[in-house]
């Protein structure tokens, strides 16, 4: 299995008052053809950024400031704006955050989807209509034929995620990217469209990039999981070894700090204390260090690469007797 | 909806009767009157036949007692008339109105091309070098009166280059190219003062919309730049601008007054001074009842307008103003 995605060594920079400062940090992943990869980290550990780079939706004051982004083989980087407009949609899409607010309100649902159908195909505008119907049909809405007509307005929000899915799988991309595609949901919902989005990636043989900061999504959904503290990637692994074994005190962390229905309520949910840094304000040595049990002097002078550590990749200097206690 | 109508009727009613009003008290506190104005510089009148001329006119009579005698007549359609001409007043704005209607229409269709033109182009960059050229241009349209404009545009166009005339008026059904040509200069002069309201509320309307989630989503299906621009910024920009448009309209009907007069048209607004002078009253009171008839309606069809572009609007009228 090749590399459809291959993000190496990723920095993004945004303006602060002591110059320019990163937010995402020497980021490297690689997401193989109908692999699906859970990006992890509380708010504004960068991945989110992530995502958007994927897209070469950034814009100022971010700045992508080094790094390549491989898609299918191709450094999309290095392209020119109009060359990689090719590339959305049709190798890449997205589904976002809010589905309230990512679709025009004053349009049908249905002529969005025509939209970018016929963007992607040269066909007429009778069979795109139809095409857009058997999509809404895959991704779930009731009478397809006519919701087609609504505006976004008349849908709820399960339903509206479900058009910018189907929006999302209107130029047959080979990559999803779903960044925090749940969140705005009721749980039930979630887990609806959780489902459906597994559905779609197992038919289409899609790889999909799930980005979130639920932990319980990610282990749900994804075969590996990249975890992200302070704009770096802090673990990767098997989501199933990370799970059962976190190796870096982070992840450890954010797994104790879980609360849902599988966790024992008598037990006093755990927290990380402390705040993320600013990306003005990160401390020389480990990004983490300030809020870590763990922390030694070496810790706060010396900044941890990522090393292989048993199938997986972690970023501290302790992990391997901090595993072994465990 | 019709709960809607109901109420904006009602307001608009209200709006139209203390706006009447005001102007029939307004003009009779003015020092002078029509008599006065009749006699001019002719001092050499006795108390007696001035009070004469005065109960003639029917000014001697107590202000309420005039005020319910125009109102009653009003209702029935009879908006008297003129102490001078002795024309019917509906006649005087009849005759008048289209020439304000195709001034106000020339007007609005430059301000609107151009507005549809450089807000687009200043929202492309933001901060650029042509939305600061914009910005320029737009400050200078604002802060430049529409009369200087129109001076200079007569100093150019009829005095130095001699292209296009400066006054006088042919009517639509005498010939068509000599009113079109009297119209151009005061199309742009009016043209030049709306556009750059129209302009900066545009553009400010699309910025924000640009910023929105929908139009990631519009960037992220791979749409081209223009069709981004055209298909989902600028419509959905539309509804607050054309709330503002229908205000450039409602002022420029009313506000051509210095235009028509400093170009010699015939309008409604040209009308409003000269009676104005000569406190024709019947004649005044008719050209205000005329002009915030129009604003109304203007305002009231340009709302209904943006029902037209957004769907929420259109549907959920009713609800919202329930609720």
């Amino acid at each position: 299995m090749s590399n459809l995605i291959d993000v190496r060594n990723l920095t993004l920079t945004v303006p602060s008052t002591k110059g320019r400062v990163p937010v995402v940090q020497d980021l490297s992943f690689t997401i193989k053809q109908g692999e699906k990869l859970g990006l992890v980290g509380e708010s504004g550990s960068g991945k989110s950024l992530t995502a958007f780079s994927l897209m070469r939706l950034i814009k100022d004051p971010v700045r992508i400031e080094s790094g390549e982004i491989y898609i299918n083989g191709v450094d999309v980087l290095k392209l020119s704006a109009e060359q990689f407009r090719k590339y959305r949609g049709s190798e890449i899409a997205m589904i976002y955050q809010d589905p309230m607010s990512a679709l025009n309100p004053i349009m049908k649902i249905g002529d969005q989807i025509v939209e970018s159908i016929q963007l992607h195909n040269k066909i007429s505008k009778a069979d795109a209509r139809r095409f857009a119907i058997e999509l809404l049909a895959s991704v779930g809405i009731p009478e397809p034929e006519e919701r087609i007509n609504s505006y976004p307005f008349e849908m709820s929000g399960g339903m509206l995620q479900r058009v910018v899915i189907a929006i999302a799988l209107s130029g047959e991309p080979k990559v999803l990217i779903a960044d925090e595609a749940t969140t705005a949901l009721d749980v039930t919902t979630q887990e609806r469209v959780l489902n459906l989005l597994n559905r779609l990636a197992e038919e289409r043989n899609l790889s999909v990039l799930l980005i979130t900061h639920d932990l319980g999504v990610a282990a749900q959904f994804s075969d590996r999981i990249n975890v992200m503290y302070g704009g770096k990637l802090v673990e990767q692994g098997k989501i199933k070894d990370v799970f059962t074994n976190p190796f870096h005190p982070y992840t450890r962390a954010l797994l104790d700090s879980r609360c849902d229905y599988t966790v024992d309520v008598n037990k006093p949910i755990r927290s990380i204390a402390g705040q993320p840094p600013r990306p003005d304000n990160r401390p020389p040595g480990c990004v983490f260090a300030p809020r870590c049990e763990h922390t030694i002097s070496q810790c706060t002078s010396e900044a941890p690469t990522l090393r292989s550590v048993k199938e997986r990749q972690v970023a501290c200097i302790r992990v391997e007797e901090l595993s072994v206690r465990n | 909806m019709l709960r809607y109508l109901i109420r904006r009727g009602i307001s608009s009613i209200a709006v139209l009767v203390i706006s009447v009003l005001l102007v029939f008290l307004t003009i009779r506190i003015l020092p002078g009157d029509p008599v006065l104005a009749k006699l001019g510089a002719a001092t050499e009148v006795t108390p007696e036949a001035l009070a004469l001329m005065r109960k003639e006119a029917g000014l001697d009579r107590p202000l309420l007692s005039q005020l319910w005698t125009w109102v009653a007549n009003a209702l029935q359609g009879d908006l008297g008339i003129s102490y001078f001409s002795q024309f019917k007043v509906t006649e005087l704005v009849a005759i008048r109105l289209p020439v304000t209607f195709e001034l106000t229409f020339f007007i609005i269709l430059f301000a609107v091309i151009f507005s549809l033109i450089l807000a687009p182009l200043s929202v492309r960059k933001p901060g650029g070098a042509l939305d600061r050229g914009i910005g320029y241009f737009t400050s200078i349209g604002l802060s430049v009166p529409g009369f200087v404009i129109g001076i200079v545009l007569i100093l150019f166009f009829s005095l130095r280059f001699q292209i296009l005339p400066s006054r006088g008026f042919t009517p639509l059904s005498e010939s068509v190219t000599e009113n079109l040509k009297l119209m151009i200069l005061p199309s742009i002069t009016g043209g030049l003062t709306a556009t750059p309201y129209l302009v900066r509320y545009l553009r400010a309307s699309m910025l924000e919309i640009k910023q929105s989630p929908f139009i990631r989503t519009a960037e992220g299906k791979g749409l081209s730049n223009s069709r981004i621009m055209f298909r989902h910024i600028l419509p959905n920009s539309l509804v607050p601008a054309l709330t503002m448009l229908g205000l450039i309209v409602g002022y420029t009907l009313s506000g051509v007054v210095v235009i028509e007069y400093m170009f010699g048209l015939p309008g409604i607004g040209s009308l409003a001074i000269e009676s104005a002078f000569k406190r024709d009253y019947a004649v005044i009171q008719g050209v205000a009842l005329t002009i915030i008839t129009l604003f109304i309606v203007t305002t009231f069809l340009f709302d209904l307008l943006c029902g037209l572009v957004d769907p929420r609007l259109r549907m959920n009228k009713e609800e919202k103003l329930e609720a």
